[in-house]
C-alpha cells in the first residue's frame, strides 16, 4: 500500500531474500550473490543502498533481516512472479519447467491493475505450478516452508510432494520426467543392496516409488523435493526407521495402511476391499508362511504373502 | 465461489428424469451386490423356480433372470454378477457396469450385508454415479445384529437419498417392503398410498468426493464430448478415467482428436495417484454416512467366525478338518450314490432288453442303436445324477455356509506352485471321484485365468472309473503287488498333473500368480432354499448342456463299433485300433488294447468290457485269465499308465466345453493328453525293453 516502486534490480534481491527466508535459509551476503548471480561486492553496494531505504536491517559481514516494508516489498514481487508462472502454465499451457524465467521477466513490468486482475483470474489456485503458496496481496511474507527434504523421508514411508525448492530449468525437467510433481504421492522404499555396496563412493540414489512405478531418484535431486509425509515422522527415524508391510505384522497387531504398491489392478482390488490409506487393519492370522487373514473394516479377508506384501502399513502403538 | 459450489451441488443430485414412466409394462430390475451378501436368496425368493440361467453374451458368466409377479405388474429380475467395485478388473464387475449403462433396468437395487456396511456402501457409492433408480436392500439386519451392530436404515436412507430397505432374506422379511420402494423410485406406485411412514420425492446424492477431487473431476468432465462417453454419465466417466480404468481409457481416447486426448492424458498423467485419492474419498463419505447410521455397543463383530476360524485356517487342523470333510463327502458318494448308480443300470440294462425283445423283427443294428447306443448314452446321464447330486450339493453347502473361502485359504499353500489358486483345490481333490462334477465345479474360482487352467488340469486326475480298471488290470497281472503298483502309477498320474500345471501356467500365462486375495464371510447356517435351487439348476444345466452332447457321443462310438458288420472285431473302432497299432507296438500293446482305450472315451470303465469282448471272455474273472496272455508285464505296466492320462470320457469333455464355452480348449486338452499319455507309455516300454525287463 503506498509502497514506491522498486527498480528492478532492488526487487530481485528481495525476492532472492524472501525465497531464502521461505526455505529457512541464512541470508547472508554470499548466499544473495549466488542466488542473484552476481559478485559479492555488487551484493554488498545493493544492500548498503537497500538499507539507505529502510528495507533491510544490515551489517557488513554479518546476516541481513528484512524489515517490516522489506518484507512486504518481497511477498509483492513473489506474488506477482508466482501469478504469473500459473498463468503461463495453466492459462497460456507453458512447461513446468519453463515459467520461472519467463515470469523473472515479467513480474517486475505488472502494475497494481495486471496483478488484480491475473488474482482474479487465478482465484482457484493457492499455489505456483511448482507448489509454492502464494502470498496473499499485501501480506508480508509466506509461511516457512515446513516440510521434509525427499532425501530424510524414511524407507517404506509415504508422503505426498509439497514442493520443489529450486525452479531451476534442468531441475524441474527431471523432476518432470520421474512424475514428482506437487500433489503426487511417492513412496521411499528400503534401499537394495546390491546399489549400496558397489557404489559407496557417490551417495546411493534412493528408491522410490512414484504413482506406479519406481524411480531412483540421485540424491541431491531429492533434496530438493519437499514432501509432507502422510504420518509423522518422529525424530531420528529417518535412519532407523522401517516401513512394515502386512506380512511383517504378527497376529493380533493393528495397524493403518499407509499405501499400496503394484499395477494398478491390484491397487483398485485391494482399495475396493477397503484397504484405504490411512485405514486400520488388524492382522487375525499370520504364521510366518501361506496366506494370512486381517479384518478391516468390519470383513474378514484372506490374501497371500505376496499380495500382503504390496502392502504398506505403519503399526500402531 | 458461492455461486459454483451451489451449482455443482445441484448438479450432484440426479435428475429425477431419469425415472423413466412406467405404465402396464414389465418392471425390469437388476440385482447387485457384493459376493457373501446374500444376493442370490433375494433372486431366489423373488423368482422362485421362473428362473432361466444362460450364459452373458460372449462370456463365460452365468447370467440368470426371473419373472415375479405381484398382483399389479411383473418384474423381470436380472441377477447381476457379484462384484465389489465397478473397475474394469474383472468380467464381473464389466458385465455389471456395461448392463446398468446400456440396458437402463428400470431400478437396480443393490443387496447389502449389513454385518459389513462400510465395505457394501463402496459398491452403492459407485452405482450411484451411474444415474439410474437405486433401491438399497439392507440384508442380513438379524446377522449384523446378533454381531453387535445396530443400523439405522432411515439415517442411510437420508444420506443416501434412496430407498433403504431392511431385509433378512434367509427368512423371508421385508421382501414385500422391497417391492413397494421399487414401485416407488420408478413411480408407478401412487406415492400417498405406499403404506409407509417416509414417502419422499425420489433424489439420490451422489458421494462428495472433496473440493480438490470434485474440481479435477470437473476439469476432467470439461474435456469430455457427449458422444464419446455414451452411455455412461460424463461424472462417472472422468471418474473411471482418473482411476486409470483401461476398457474406459481405450474408449476415450479411440473417440478423441489427438490433440485434445494429449491435454487430457497429461491431465491425467499428472494425477496418476488419483484412484488411491478418489477410492480414499469414496470411503471417507462413507465412513461419515456409517458413523451417523451405526450403532455399535460391542467391538467385536466376530465372536462365533472367529472362535470357528481358529480350527479352519489352522496350518494343522485346518487341512485336518478339510480332508475329513472331503473324506465325507467321498463317503456319501459310495454309501448313497454309487447304489443308486447300480439301480439305475440296471433299470437301464432292463430297458435295454426290453427294447431288444419288441424289436425282435426289426433289422439288428436298429435294436442295437436303440439299445446300446441311445440307451447306453442315456444310461451315461442317468448313472453321473446321483453322483453329481452328492458333489453339487456338498459344494453349494460349503459355499452357503462359508467354509469355501476357507478351503482356499487352507489350500492355497499347495496350489500356488502351480499358479492356481486355493480355490482350485476342492475341484482337482473331487475329480477323484469323477472328473465330470470336477470340471463342472471350476465354476467356484472367480479368476477366469485360474478358472480355465483347473479345467485344462482336470482329466489329470484318476476318476474312481479309471481307479477300477486300474485295480482291476494290475490284480491279474501283479498279484499281492498290485497294490504297489497302483500306487505308482496314480503317483506318476499326480506328478504329471503337477508338472501340467507348472508348465501350462508358465507357458500360457507367463508364470503369472493369480491374485489371491478374498473375503472370508461370516459363518451362517446353511439356507436350503438357496442349496436346493442351486442344486437343481447345475443338474438342470448338465443334462440340457452335456447330456446332450453325451448322447450324440455315444451313438456316434456305437456306430464307429457296430458299423460295417456288426461286431467290433471288424468295425470301423478296430480299424482305427489296426491303424494305431505301430503307436501301440512301440508301447507293446496289440490292437485290442489300443481298441480298449479309444471305446474307454464313452466311459472309463468300457475299456475292461472292450477287454473282455476282444479277449472272447465272458466275465471278469475270465478276463483276470487272459491278460496276462494278451500283455507282457512292461507292457501292461504302459497300457496302465496310458489309460489314467488317456483322453478323459465323453461326460468329462461336454462338462470342460460348457465351462471353457467351447471346443477350442477342449481340443487342446485332448492332442495334449492323447501325446501325453502315448510319450508316457512308450517311454515305458521302450524303457523297460532296454533294461531287459518284462517284455
Amino acid at each position: 500500500m503506498g509502497e514506491q516502486p522498486f527498480s528492478h534490480q532492488m526487487e530481485e534481491y528481495l525476492e532472492a531474500m524472501g525465497r531464502l527466508e521461505e526455505r529457512n535459509e541464512p541470508v547472508t551476503t554470499s548466499a544473495l550473490a549466488r542466488e542473484c548471480k552476481v559478485s559479492a561486492p555488487s551484493a554488498t553496494q545493493m544492500l548498503q543502498k537497500m538499507s539507505e531505504l529502510n528495507l533491510v536491517d544490515y551489517t557488513p559481514r554479518g546476516r541481513v533481516t528484512l524489515t517490516p516494508a522489506g518484507r512486504r516489498g518481497a511477498a509483492s514481487v513473489m506474488r506477482r512472479h508466482r501469478l504469473w508462472e500459473r498463468f503461463l502454465h495453466d492459462v497460456l499451457g507453458l512447461r513446468w519447467d519453463s515459467v520461472h524465467e519467463e515470469a523473472c521477466r515479467l513480474e517486475h513490468a505488472t502494475s497494481a491493475h495486471v496483478e488484480q486482475q491475473l488474482a482474479k483470474r487465478l482465484a482457484e489456485y493457492s499455489t505456483c505450478p511448482h507448489g509454492h503458496p502464494i502470498p496473499p496481496a499485501g501480506a508480508e511474507l509466506p509461511q516457512r516452508e515446513s516440510g521434509l527434504p525427499l532425501s530424510e523421508l524414511p524407507a517404506g514411508r509415504s508422503a505426498r510432494v509439497v514442493w520443489a525448492r529450486e525452479e531451476d530449468g534442468a531441475l524441474l525437467r527431471q523432476l518432470e520426467e520421474m512424475g514428482l510433481r506437487p500433489g503426487v504421492t511417492v513412496l521411499r522404499e528400503a534401499a537394495s543392496p546390491e546399489t549400496g555396496s558397489d557404489s559407496d563412493s557417490a551417495a546411493p540414489s534412493l528408491r522410490v516409488r512414484v504413482g506406479g512405478s519406481l524411480r531412483e531418484v540421485n540424491p541431491e535431486i531429492a533434496r530438493q523435493v519437499l514432501v509432507e509425509p502422510l504420518e509423522p515422522v518422529e525424530p531420528g527415524e529417518a535412519q532407523s526407521g522401517e516401513g512394515a508391510n502386512l506380512a511383517n505384522l504378527a497376529a493380533g497387531e493393528t495397524a493403518r495402511v499407509s499405501t499400496l504398491l503394484g499395477g494398478r489392478s491390484f491397487v483398485a482390488r485391494c482399495l475396493a476391499l477397503g484397504f484405504t490409506p490411512g485405514a486400520e487393519v488388524k492382522v487375525v492370522h499370520n504364521c510366518g508362511s501361506g496366506p494370512l487373514i486381517v479384518e478391516v473394516r468390519d470383513v474378514r479377508v484372506a490374501l497371500g504373502r505376496g499380495e500382503a506384501q504390496k502392502i504398506i502399513v505403519l503399526r500402531k502403538g | 465461489m458461492e455461486g459454483i459450489a451451489s451449482t455443482s451441488a445441484l448438479n450432484r443430485t440426479q435428475d429425477e428424469s431419469l425415472v423413466r414412466p412406467a405404465g402396464e409394462r414389465e418392471l425390469t430390475v437388476a440385482l447387485v451386490g457384493s459376493p457373501n451378501v446374500g444376493k442370490s436368496t433375494i433372486f431366489n425368493l423373488l423368482t422362485g423356480l421362473s428362473q432361466h440361467v444362460g450364459n452373458w453374451p460372449g462370456k463365460t458368466i452365468e447370467q440368470k433372470a426371473g419373472v415375479h409377479r405381484s398382483a399389479e405388474r411383473s418384474y423381470r429380475i436380472v441377477d447381476l454378477p457379484g462384484t465389489y467395485s465397478l473397475t474394469a478388473n474383472s468380467l464381473e464387475e464389466q458385465i455389471t457396469r456395461d448392463y446398468i449403462a446400456s440396458q437402463r433396468p428400470d431400478a437396480v437395487v443393490v443387496v447389502l450385508n449389513a454385518a459389513s456396511l462400510e465395505r457394501n456402501l463402496y459398491l452403492v457409492a459407485e452405482v450411484l454415479e451411474l444415474s439410474v433408480p437405486v433401491v438399497v436392500a439392507l440384508n442380513m439386519v438379524d446377522v449384523a445384529e446378533r454381531s453387535g451392530l445396530r443400523v439405522e436404515p432411515e439415517v442411510l436412507e437420508a444420506a443416501l437419498g434412496v430407498p433403504v430397505v431392511p431385509v433378512v432374506a434367509a427368512r423371508n422379511q421385508g421382501i414385500s417392503a422391497l417391492l413397494e420402494a421399487i414401485d416407488e423410485v420408478v413411480g408407478v406406485a401412487p406415492r400417498p398410498s405406499c403404506g409407509r411412514e417416509r414417502c419422499y420425492v425420489y433424489r439420490p446424492r451422489l458421494p462428495w468426493l472433496g473440493e480438490e477431487l470434485e474440481a479435477l473431476i470437473g476439469q476432467v468432465e470439461s474435456l469430455l464430448g457427449d458422444e464419446m462417453v455414451r452411455p455412461y454419465p460424463r461424472r462417472w466417466v472422468a471418474q473411471k478415467l482418473l482411476e486409470g480404468d483401461r476398457e474406459i481409457t481405450v474408449r476415450v481416447r479411440a473417440q478423441m482428436e489427438q490433440k485434445s486426448w494429449a491435454t487430457l492424458e497429461s491431465l491425467l498423467l499428472a494425477h496418476e495417484d488419483a484412484v488411491i485419492g478418489l477410492a480414499s474419498a469414496r470411503y471417507a463419505w462413507i465412513e461419515r454416512m456409517v458413523r451417523a447410521a451405526v450403532h455399535r455397543p460391542r467391538v467385536s463383530a466376530f465372536s462365533a467366525t472367529e472362535r470357528l476360524d481358529r480350527l479352519a485356517t489352522h496350518p494343522k487342523y485346518g487341512v485336518a478338518l478339510l480332508l475329513s470333510i472331503l473324506g465325507f463327502v467321498f463317503w456319501l458318494v459310495y454309501a448313497v450314490a454309487s447304489p443308486l448308480v447300480s439301480l439305475l443300470n440296471l433299470g437301464v440294462g432292463e430297458a435295454a432288453s426290453l427294447v431288444k425283445l419288441h424289436l425282435v423283427g426289426a433289422p439288428a443294428w436298429l435294436s442295437s442303436l436303440l439299445a446300446d447306443g441311445v440307451l447306453g448314452g442315456v444310461g451315461t446321464v442317468l448313472s453321473l445324477m446321483p453322483i453329481l447330486v452328492v458333489f453339487f450339493l456338498a459344494m453349494a453347502l460349503l459355499e452357503d455356509v462359508g467354509y469355501m473361502a476357507r478351503v482356499a485359504f487352507v489350500a492355497d499353500r499347495f496350489m500356488h506352485g502351480m499358479g492356481l489358486h486355493g480355490k482350485s483345490f476342492l475341484p482337482l481333490v473331487l475329480g477323484l471321484g469323477c472328473n465330470v462334477p470336477a470340471a463342472l465345479g471350476t465354476r467356484i474360482i472367480e479368476s477366469p485365468r485360474a478358472r480355465l487352467m483347473t479345467t485344462l488340469l482336470v482329466p489329470l486326475v484318476p476318476c474312481a472309473g479309471r481307479l477300477s480298471v486300474l485295480m482291476l488290470v494290475a490284480g491279474a497281472f501283479f498279484g499281492p503287488s498290485a497294490p504297489l503298483v497302483a500306487l505308482g502309477i496314480v503317483s506318476l498320474n499326480l506328478t504329471i498333473l503337477g508338472v501340467s500345471g507348472y508348465a501350462v501356467n508358465h507357458l500360457l500365462f507367463q508364470g503369472e500368480r493369480p491374485v489371491f486375495i478374498m473375503e472370508l464371510p461370516l459363518y451362517q447356517l446353511p439356507n436350503w432354499r438357496t442349496v436346493g435351487t442351486v442344486v437343481a439348476q447345475r443338474l438342470r444345466e448338465f443334462v440340457a448342456r452335456a447330456g446332450t452332447v453325451i448322447l450324440a457321443a455315444s451313438i456316434v462310438v456305437w456306430a464307429l463299433a457296430w458299423l460295417p458288420s456288426g461286431t467290433i472285431g471288424d468295425s470301423y473302432l478296430a480299424l482305427v485300433g489296426q491303424c494305431l497299432s505301430p503307436a501301440g507296438a512301440l508301447m507293446g500293446l496289440d490292437w485290442r488294447t489300443v481298441v480298449a482305450l479309444l471305446s474307454s472315451f464313452v466311459a472309463k470303465e468300457n475299456a475292461v468290457a472292450t477287454l473282455a469282448v476282444l479277449s472272447s471272455s465272458s466275465g471278469d474273472a475270465e478276463l483276470v485269465l487272459a491278460l496276462p496272455r494278451m500283455l507282457a508285464p512292461a507292457a501292461a505296466i504302459a497300457f496302465l499308465a496310458v489309460q489314467t492320462l488317456f483322453i478323459p470320457c465323453v461326460a468329462t469333455l461336454a462338462a470342460m466345453r460348457q465351462e471353457t464355452g467351447g471346443w477350442r480348449w477342449v481340443s487342446a486338452a485332448v492332442l495334449y493328453l492323447f501325446a501325453l499319455s502315448f510319450g508316457v507309455g512308450i517311454v515305458i516300454y521302450q524303457g523297460a525293453s532296454l533294461l531287459g525287463w518284462g517284455v
